[in-house]
């Protein structure tokens, strides 16, 4: 098998998982509009009682579109990959994966790129109705230039992420017990990319301290370039960023799985 | 004095039909077609107390079905059926405190603690009081020899060890009636035996009702004065299991393995060939012979491996049919 | 009476002798013990978020002060840590009762099945972070709101804590038993707990229209505002009988649902 079948078959193989789980995806759409639902109110008295037309930062549609987006490229991007991977570790598939010839990062990401596939197609579609809505209703105006550059960003915030799980699932390593230790980690990594609220509300150190790490650029940035916040430069800019946090975390991650399977193989796994 | 009596007892089960594809889940919608199995068909019988009988019969022949409505785990579709003078699915408080079951594949123990937590819960669910409980834990800690691993947590205890933990927390509130779905079901041949010595020790001395299904003949032969054969839902046999051995007393089966190629013509000579590729071979044999045959062949022939069976409980149920004997 | 009182005793007995069989199983496995309680504490950090947003902009939801706000925030995570600790690992597991029919060993046992299934386990490591952060934020809202600390006062709001508790079982347990058709209910259960999450704010801070399906038709909005609502003066006295009918109608109807689903399981299940 070639190197280029090898990858299109566990591809496929993501594809076809992704699509026995289509109730499970529909009952989170549904989820995911409640959080919506209840921010939107927030945000709504918030902005109502003050004379204030910005709050962090942002203005009441933005904030409100921040949030519906934020919402939805949460539910793109965010992945149980770092349980999955830590699973491997601890329950010994990855020895498996270690004998063949396939490299198991290569696996894994395009698994999850199969598995993504639909949801990606059937998100950007939900992404793009609201947005049309929204801007219609709250008259603001995205720039095309923006929205041409949104797919890209996705797919760049989708692999910056894997790579974060890919790194923090290395962690299994070093624990005696997994359990629910990647359920936490998890939920950190979203809300310090900005899943739940942008970053800005953590307060001007905490924003300081996240411009140094990778997280913000795949909630927090994504979900600004489509609330017309951001400007084509800054957009463009952003995923510079992106693909140099990209470059890093492979560095990182390579680096942290070298030292991780050592102390794996030692052990005589 | 009776413990059991069933009449005409039934049980239907319905399920749909499910197919694949997005297109047909639409149409499920709609319209499903409904598919009925009769688990259990007509059955009668009657078992009086302190016996002891099987339920036998191959795998999804209904024995299991039966003890669940014997039970009131399942409700009947139709039929009479009265246990301890209760009518077991109205399930009744005082109906529960009188029978226990034990199921071979399923564990009422808590894997995580030590099999004595598990013990002293039943003690509060059934609510026996702290002095008959010592007897009775002591009395059956004593029987089954595991005083030692009384206060191991469940998850590390062998098999074997772990059935026994579960026949005391089945017995610790003195049942009448004890069910038992396939108890033997994974252990090893000396802890089998072990159980159903225990087994016929307590029927004899409690005279608890006792009713088992099992797949196995052997299991029963030394338990039970009488079986009860189920097949395809149906009772087919109601009697001792005397005759039940006698139906299948004629033969065993002799299962070869040959180092080299042996014809199959001469085998004929020292059985019915039932089945023979030159390196292997199944031959019925007439139980009187198997020793001496036996020893022959394997001077014979380059016999790499032999093994002795009994006939399996299909075939069992098969010759009870062409012997019609009467239910 | 008196035999009521002797099935409620010994109950009580078996409930706790469920609390120590959990206890001694939780200290084998130590280190899931406190990862449970780390996972918590990050949910809590996620929730305490919204505490942040309210001080920061200064919200008031009506005349509702941020330190009103605090303690529908403190109500909502202590029911959050109740319903994790008492409620939670017994509703996931019902449907796996169902699939692997474990149930029918359950089903033989001379106490109330429901009872069993539904109160089983208890985690007693989950609830610890949000029950703490939960009673200090509504002491610090009770203080600085300058409500009086009375018997009456704190026997009135554990009394609509007690109501909102019931409230809990009836409503979070639903998923549960609509797996006895389903198969898979998990999503539906997903939808639940983000409706729970909307109890993070006070209900005035919603429309007109959620204010009145979630307090009389699902009523997920009676579990955190009623307490908080009463000491504070706000709960007219229609709602503080609605708060008491609730979770008796909510119960009954549960009921109802769940010998509807034994009846199903033991005639249709094979």
């Amino acid at each position: 098998m070639s190197f280029y079948m090898k990858y299109t078959r566990v591809f496929k193989l993501g594809v076809q998982a992704s699509l026995e789980y289509r109730t499970d995806f529909i009952f989170s759409l549904v989820s995911a509009f409640f959080p919506i639902m209840i921010q939107y109110y927030i945000w709504t008295a918030v902005y109502g009682q003050s004379d204030n037309g910005e709050f962090f930062g942002y203005t009441y549609e933005e904030m409100i579109l921040y949030t519906i987006m934020a919402a939805v490229v949460t539910k793109i991007v965010a992945t149980n990959m770092d349980h999955v991977i830590a699973s491997d570790i601890k329950n010994g598939s990855l020895n498996k994966h270690l004998v063949q010839p396939a490299d198991y990062f290569g696996l894994k990401l395009f698994s999850l790129l199969g598995q993504k596939m639909f949801f990606f197609s059937v998100m950007l579609v939900i992404l793009f109705a609201v947005l049309f809505y929204c801007s219609a209703l709250y008259e603001i105006r995205i720039p095309a230039a923006n929205l041409a550059c949104f797919a890209g960003v996705l797919a760049l915030s989708l692999v910056l992420n894997f790579l974060i799980s890919y790194t923090i699932a290395a962690i299994a390593f070093w624990l005696a017990e997994i359990s629910y230790f990647f359920e936490m980690t998890g939920l950190f990594v979203i809300i310090l990319s900005g899943g739940v609220f942008p970053v800005e509300v953590f307060g001007k150190t905490a924003n300081a301290v996240l411009s140094c790490l990778p997280f913000k650029y795949t909630i927090y940035f994504p979900a600004n370039v489509l609330n017309g916040k951001l400007a084509i430069n800054e957009v463009l800019e952003g995923m510079l960023m992106q693909a140099f946090w990209i470059a890093a975390m492979l560095l990182v991650s390579k680096a942290v799985w070298r030292i991780g399977l050592k102390k794996y193989l030692g052990l005589g796994g | 004095m009776e413990a059991i009596r069933v009449e005409g007892l039934t049980k239907d089960f319905t399920y749909y039909t499910k197919e694949v594809g997005v297109l047909n889940s639409l149409k499920n919608l709609v319209y499903r077609k409904t598919l009925t199995k009769h688990a259990v068909r007509d059955i009668s019988f009657s078992i009086g107390q302190g016996e002891m009988v099987a339920f036998l019969g191959p795998n999804g022949a209904g024995k299991t079905t039966t003890l669940k409505m014997l039970s009131g785990i399942l409700h009947p579709t139709g039929g009479h059926l009265s246990v301890l003078g209760y009518k077991p699915y109205e399930r009744k408080k005082e109906f529960k405190k009188r029978f226990a079951i034990v199921m071979g594949q399923k564990s009422q123990l808590w894997a995580d603690l030590p099999a004595a937590e598990s013990i002293l819960l039943n003690r509060y669910i059934y609510q026996v009081e702290e002095q008959a409980y010592r007897r009775t834990l002591d009395e059956l800690v004593e029987l089954l020899d595991v005083s030692h691993v009384l206060n191991v947590q469940v998850r590390r205890l062998s098999l074997g060890e772990r059935m026994k933990m579960e026949l005391i927390a089945a017995l610790i509130h003195k049942p009448e009636l004890l069910f038992l779905d396939e108890p033997t079901i994974g252990l090893d041949v000396v802890t089998q035996k072990r159980v159903r010595e225990f087994l016929a020790y307590y029927n004899e001395h409690h005279r608890t009702t006792i009713i088992l299904t099992s797949h196995y003949m052997k299991d029963i032969q030394d338990l039970c004065q009488r079986a009860l054969i189920i097949n395809d839902g149906r009772l087919v046999y109601d009697g001792s299991l005397n005759q039940v051995n006698g139906a299948s007393a004629g033969s065993k089966i002799v299962k070869l393995k040959f180092a080299d190629y042996v014809d199959p013509d001469g085998l004929g000579a020292f059985g019915t060939v039932r089945q023979s590729d030159g390196y292997q071979a199944t031959l019925e044999i007439a139980k009187g012979q198997i020793n001496a045959i036996s020893r022959e062949l394997l001077e014979l022939f380059p016999v790499e491996d032999i093994t002795i069976e009994e006939k399996p409980i299909e075939e069992v149920i098969v010759s009870l049919y062409d012997r019609k004997i009467p239910v | 009476m008196k035999a009521w009182h002797g099935t409620m005793k010994s109950y009580l007995q078996i409930y706790l002798r469920f609390i120590k069989n959990c206890f001694i199983a939780q200290m084998e496995y130590r280190t899931n013990f406190i990862l449970g309680i780390a996972v918590e504490i990050a949910y809590l950090f996620s929730k305490l978020l919204y505490v942040v947003v309210v001080y920061e902009t200064d919200l008031h939801i009506g005349d509702i002060t941020p330190d009103g706000i605090l303690m529908f925030v403190g109500t909502y995570t202590m029911m959050t840590g109740l319903y994790a600790g008492l409620f939670f690992t017994n509703f996931v597991r019902i449907s796996d009762y169902v699939r692997t029919g474990e149930l029918d060993l359950l089903m033989v046992k001379p106490v109330s099945l429901q009872f069993i299934v539904s109160l089983r386990y208890i985690d007693l490591g989950m609830p610890i972070p949000n029950l703490a952060a939960g009673i200090t934020m509504v002491a610090i809202g009770w203080h600085a709101l300058g409500i009086p600390v009375t018997f009456y006062h704190i026997a009135i709001f554990v009394f609509y804590l007690l109501s909102a508790l019931l409230i809990t079982y009836g409503l979070m347990i639903i998923p549960s038993i609509l797996s006895f058709w389903f198969v898979n209910t998990g999503g539906l259960a997903g939808i639940f707990y983000a409706i729970w999450d909307a109890n993070n704010m006070p209900m005035p801070i919603y429309s007109r229209l959620i204010q009145r399906i979630g307090v009389y038709v699902l009523p997920f909005l009676v579990i955190t505002n009623f307490a908080p609502m009463t000491v504070m003066g706000r709960l007219d006295g229609g709602l503080m009988v609605w708060g008491v009918l609730a979770p008796v109608l909510l119960l009954a109807a549960v009921r109802q649902m769940w010998k509807q689903a034994i009846k199903n399981y033991s005639s249709a299940s094979g």
